[in-house]
């Protein structure tokens, strides 16, 4: 058997079912049959940030109805406790960083890891350095977020959902523009956690993302309406 | 339906049934058994998780520490001016009125009676409602609306653990530390008071042995279970508040008031409820 056809046989990472989660602007986004197999990135064009983060969530089991399974575990299946076991196997980019304000950049970054695994803090500190190099940053920044440069604060949201070493990634908006630092180093931690077998779900707002030759997307969806749409048959 | 104007039939908007008085309070009355019901059934449910072995992780150690040094040590010079004050105007006023009465022998069991037993636990928790509750509430109430609640859920970190737990236990063990320093503070600042006056003959020895002579197994353990029951619950209204607020401007600022009156009735409730039983 090819290692394509294993990879077709293999269960999804992510799937859907009857998905519908009511956007932040009213009305109500429906997202049947989704399906991310290991290695694959799905890029859904979003309008609004607030779609994208509300269909985020229902992805992660955080809002919406119908179900949604992730390696194979409906959420709705699922107490809470094992619910947070789960998506610690998933990282996250989210829109406007969404970092605890009162707590400096580093230990926003180290919290995930510091928090679900009982990994030396060395460990986990020389991970987040190398992560850190690796999207251009000196080192962890210690200065409390709104310190930081936007676009520092940018390539520490690509650590903090990268340094868990994901199942899933979900980029909301994860770049301002393919011209950003931070591009060239996200494309190159993608492909890294695709040969991995990891699955990645990219919401752009950018129209000319859907088109960057650099991301190869396996498939590319868009929110029209009511309806998430697939735009292109996977190839 | 209205007359006809200009041959045009108007047809009155549909108007929303607004429930009367005795409707509004009977819901009032509803709402309030209903939440106080889902905080009892929470407030077990974080208690039953925060002492369950091995459920504490590192970062909840931090953020225990992190709040009992604010809640705690932060609070010491304001618990201590007012321990100062109290033992000033309520332990010299004590000796004072025995001595007047010729009740000296009494002085051990009104200071147990009234300091001890009721006052300090008392005050000291209006203390930490005031200074952290609010503090509590506003800071979890702000994540909530901002959204960091649902980034912490993304990530596999759940609120309760990581907000409620650490805060709570550290509520609790500051307001009984707290209390013993409002206790010892009030009681030997209202001797010496008393002594530089001229007000009691007793040395400071005989005054430690008239209060703990005075002071049964009851009370020794209701000076440990009060104030860290009531830190507990006082720390668990503010954070189960903050988790509720409105996702608006005004969330936090009306949840304010209705948790500073839930955490006085608590201190209330509690206070009542361990003076019967010790």
């Amino acid at each position: 058997m090819r290692e394509s056809d294993d990879l077709a046989a293999a269960p999804p990472i992510l799937e859907t079912a009857g998905l519908s989660v009511v956007s932040p602007r009213g009305g109500t986004i429906f997202a049947d049959d989704l399906r991310l197999q290991a290695g694959e990135l799905h890029l859904v064009h979003s309008p609004t940030m607030g779609q994208s983060a509300a269909l985020a969530d229902a992805l992660l089991g955080l809002a919406g109805a119908g179900e949604v399974r992730f390696l194979g575990v409906a959420w709705a299946d699922i107490d809470a406790a094992e619910a947070c076991r789960l998506r610690s196997r998933i990282g996250r980019v989210m829109s406007g960083g969404n970092w605890l304000e009162n707590r400096s950049v580093m230990e926003n970054l180290l919290l995930p890891l510091r928090h679900q695994t009982v990994l030396a803090e060395e460990i986990i500190r020389q991970r987040a350095s190398e992560l850190a190099l690796s999207f251009g940053l000196p080192g962890i920044p210690t200065l409390l977020p709104h310190q930081c440069s936007e676009s520092d604060l940018e390539r520490a949201a690509c650590v903090r959902a990268f340094l868990g070493r994901p199942k899933l990634l979900v980029l909301e908006q994860p770049i301002e523009a393919t011209e950003s630092r931070t591009f060239p180093p996200l494309i190159n931690a993608v492909q890294q956690l695709r040969r991995h077998r990891g699955a990645i779900i990219w919401f752009t707002h950018k129209r000319s993302l859907l088109e960057e030759p650099g991301i190869s997307a396996d498939r590319r969806y868009r929110i029209a309406g009511s309806r998430l749409l697939q735009l292109e048959a996977a190839p | 339906m209205k007359p006809p104007a200009n041959g045009v039939p108007m047809v009155e908007a549909p108007t929303a049934e607004r429930p009367n008085l005795l409707g509004r309070f009977g819901q009032g009355i509803i709402d309030t058994t209903t939440d106080v019901f889902l905080f009892t059934g929470d407030l077990c449910g974080a208690l039953t998780r925060g002492l369950a072995p091995g459920n504490w992780r590192r970062t909840m150690w931090t953020e225990f520490e992190r709040f009992f040094y604010f809640t705690g040590v932060c609070a010491i010079p304001a618990v201590m001016i007012t321990a100062l004050l109290v033992g000033l105007g309520l332990v010299l006023q004590i000796i004072y009125w025995l001595r007047v009465t010729g009740q000296q022998g009494s002085i051990g069991d009104f200071l147990v009676l009234v300091l001890i037993r009721e006052l300090s636990p008392v005050v000291t928790a209006l203390i930490v409602i005031g200074r952290s509750g609010s503090v509590m509430l506003d800071e979890v109430g702000h994540l909530k609306v901002n959204g960091q609640i649902r980034m912490l859920e993304s990530f596999g970190i759940d609120a309760t653990d990581f907000l409620a737990i650490p805060r709570c236990f550290a509520s609790a063990l500051a307001l009984f530390a707290l209390t013993t320093i409002f206790l010892h503070t009030a009681l030997w600042s209202g001797y010496f008071a008393a002594s530089l006056a001229g007000l009691t003959a007793l040395s400071l020895v005989e005054f430690a042995d008239a209060v703990l002579s005075r002071m049964s197994l009851g009370d020794h353990l209701l000076l440990v279970v009060k104030p860290t029951l009531t830190g507990f619950v006082i720390g668990y209204v503010a954070i189960w508040h903050g988790l509720r607020v409105e996702a608006s401007a005004l969330g936090v600022r009306r949840a304010l008031p209705k948790a500073f009156m839930y955490s006085l009735l608590a201190t209330l409730l509690i206070g009542i409820a361990v003076s019967t039983v010790f």
